[in-house]
């Protein structure tokens, strides 16, 4: 399917854009400044796997990948602001969760994981990935 | 007085020592699925980075190479599989190793995970598990 990988990015980044009490997302390829001294929230699509879910002609696929968030927050104001998103995050896109988004077809992406990593400093910024593994058959 | 006596069936003991080395056979199986994974996944300027992964199970220094002053293609994809190859070599026994960690001690291995957004580590998690 030409179009899975549009239709799985486009799931994931709606469910994002549709939760509350988050700062402004940078998509990929999307123009954006960051203002110092504001949060975001960077994104990026990273598909790992295709693989056939069964043996046989024409089998259907299973698609794996990791949506990862970098929560940017200002540099030298402690960690609990990104910590709070990167929470909201997590909450959001909770293990077992299953997004449905209609495109060139419907599709149901399903949550496997959700984790975030240690927080790092990247002047002016201090910064936490939030990694989230989802799957979907097509 | 009771007694009961137990034979302990050769057969079986051959048969536990097989599995062990089955277990250790599917343990360097996957150090070795992960290995070329990593060094696949892995950008190649000057090579410091993808030279830089090493399997530790806890002790020494991790191997890190700054690409300062170094020049292009210094370093390929098959010495940092090499790298790692021998230290799946050097780990005495897998039965006695509780942890093995893969690390890219590089100064700029940070950058090429996020900043660069190269993400190796977040999918060889993924892929692996």
């Amino acid at each position: 399917m030409a179009s899975i990988h549009k239709d799985i990015r486009a799931a994931l980044e709606v469910h994002l854009s549709n939760q509350s009490g988050l700062p402004s997302i940078a998509y990929e390829n999307v123009p954006f400044s960051p203002t110092t001294g504001q949060s975001y929230i960077q994104c990026r699509y990273i598909p790992t796997l295709r693989r056939p879910a069964v043996r046989g002609l024409n089998p259907q696929q299973r698609y794996d990948g990791v949506f990862q968030m970098l929560v940017y927050s200002p540099e030298g104001t402690g960690p609990a602001t990104a910590e709070g998103y990167a929470e909201t995050l997590l909450e959001a896109f909770e293990a077992t969760t299953k997004i449905e988004y209609t495109g060139s077809e419907t599709i149901t992406v399903s949550i496997d994981y959700a984790e975030r990593q240690q927080g790092f400093l990247d002047t002016p910024w201090y910064y936490i990935p939030v990694d989230i593994g989802w799957y979907t058959y097509k | 007085m009771m007694k009961a006596e137990i034979k302990i069936n050769n057969t079986l003991q051959r048969k536990l020592k097989r599995l062990e080395q089955t277990v250790d056979d599917r343990v360097q199986d996957k150090l070795v699925a992960i290995a070329h994974t990593a060094v696949n996944l892995s950008p190649v300027d000057t090579g410091a980075y993808v030279s830089s992964f090493s399997f530790s199970t806890g002790r020494g220094r991790p191997r890190g190479k700054s690409s300062k002053n170094l020049a292009k293609g210094q370093y390929s994809r098959e010495e940092g599989l090499a790298n790692l190859m021998q230290d799946i070599q050097r780990i005495p026994s897998f039965k006695n190793t509780t942890r093995i960690v893969l690390r890219n001690n590089a100064p700029h291995a940070r950058a090429v995970e996020y900043k660069h957004g190269y993400a190796v580590f977040t999918k060889i998690r993924n892929i692996h598990g």
